[in-house]
């Protein structure tokens, strides 16, 4: 029975930190499993804080994570436990991301998407215009050589210009 | 002595078989133990929150009757076998030993594997399993319970229950649906 909490949680300290790092690293790893570690993560009660405080960064680029390589997709988060640490570690960061996101965003999100789809779509219909004008005046049938042409003359305008030194 | 009152969200054909059966260990969100919201007035919203997420996840989709159940428990436990995660003590022991041991603070399953380790070594040292382990977590996200304000009251006290013995149930309302 642990009569007072505090004693034993000092003592249990003191007893750890005497240990060597290796030793301690060796236990540790053996922890990494335990199911108080599971029940930690999977209930996020290490990311409290940065939930609490309405923030929480992210470490992982969304485009860095090769989804349909780890495979946890095809069934339900709950099932992390069945791929390796360093994948459930950045599948992890990747989810608390999009949750973060999601909670930052949630109603914001259509609105800004579909603006930046309006926005995206009005400018490549003037690009194409653009294009489409170029093309009629300079009788280039690709911006590839249009810009070929750019660079030939800049080049002879440059040469001009050392001649001229 | 340690008294709670807790709910938990579930489906009501799972509801029936806990009423029958009791709760066993593989109910909760993860590890082993069995999951109660402690927070008093929104215990009932963050179960059904939890409720709603988890159909989101299509957890209760082959439940013979998959409509909402929120358990409602009474939790007693002597205070020695009941451990406060929250506890400025014990957390500041455990940041000093991520400090002491050189262990990266940011990187979770280490620090979390460093509490497994710590809670092995106290339940050793007292010669006794802790019960009922009570932590701060995250709620559901915040569309499936929206009346829940983080900014306002912080993340929602958990009971996570080891022994069923301590359990008692109060009553079992039933009858909503994810959208309910």
């Amino acid at each position: 029975m642990v009569n007072n909490i505090d004693t034993a949680i000092e003592s249990v300290y003191q007893n750890l930190s005497s240990l060597s790092r290796e030793e301690f690293l060796r236990r540790l790893e053996i922890h990494k499993t335990g199911s108080i570690a599971k029940m930690i993560l999977e209930t996020k009660a290490l990311s409290v804080g940065e939930i609490e405080s309405g923030y929480s960064h992210p470490t992982l680029d969304p485009c860095d994570l090769d989804i349909e390589k780890s495979g946890v997709w095809d069934n339900q988060p709950n099932t992390l436990d069945q791929i390796s640490n360093k994948e459930y570690e950045r599948v992890k960061t990747f989810r608390d991301w999009v949750l973060n996101f999601q909670y930052e965003f949630h109603f914001e999100l259509k609105d800004l998407l579909a603006s930046t789809i309006q926005s995206a779509s009005e400018q490549m219909e003037n690009i194409a215009i653009n294009l489409s004008e170029i093309q009629s005046e300079t009788g280039f049938t690709s911006a590839k050589k249009l810009i070929e042409k750019e660079d030939q003359e800049k080049y002879y305008f440059d040469s001009k210009l050392k001649c001229a030194a | 002595m340690s008294e709670f009152e807790g709910s938990h969200g579930t489906s009501k054909s799972r509801a029936d078989k806990i009423k029958k059966e009791g709760f066993t260990e593989s109910t909760g969100r993860g590890g082993s133990g069995i999951y109660f919201w402690c927070h008093g007035r929104y215990n009932t919203m963050l179960a059904i929150g939890w409720y709603k997420f988890q159909c989101k996840k299509k957890v209760f989709v082959q439940d013979k009757d998959p409509l909402a159940a929120v358990i409602i428990a009474k939790l007693e436990e002597e205070d020695s076998k009941v451990l406060n995660m929250e506890n400025i003590k014990f957390k500041e022991r455990i940041d000093q030993l991520a400090e002491d041991m050189d262990i990266d603070k940011n990187k979770e399953p280490d620090i979390a594997a460093i509490y497994d380790l710590f809670i092995e070594d106290l339940e050793l040292k007292s010669n006794s399993r802790f019960s009922i382990l009570l932590l701060k977590v995250a709620p559901p996200p915040i569309n499936y319970c929206p009346e829940y304000s983080i900014k306002i009251l912080g993340a929602p006290l958990c009971c996570v229950v080891r022994d069923q013995a301590c359990i008692k149930i109060l009553r079992i309302t039933e009858g909503e649906d994810e959208n309910g």
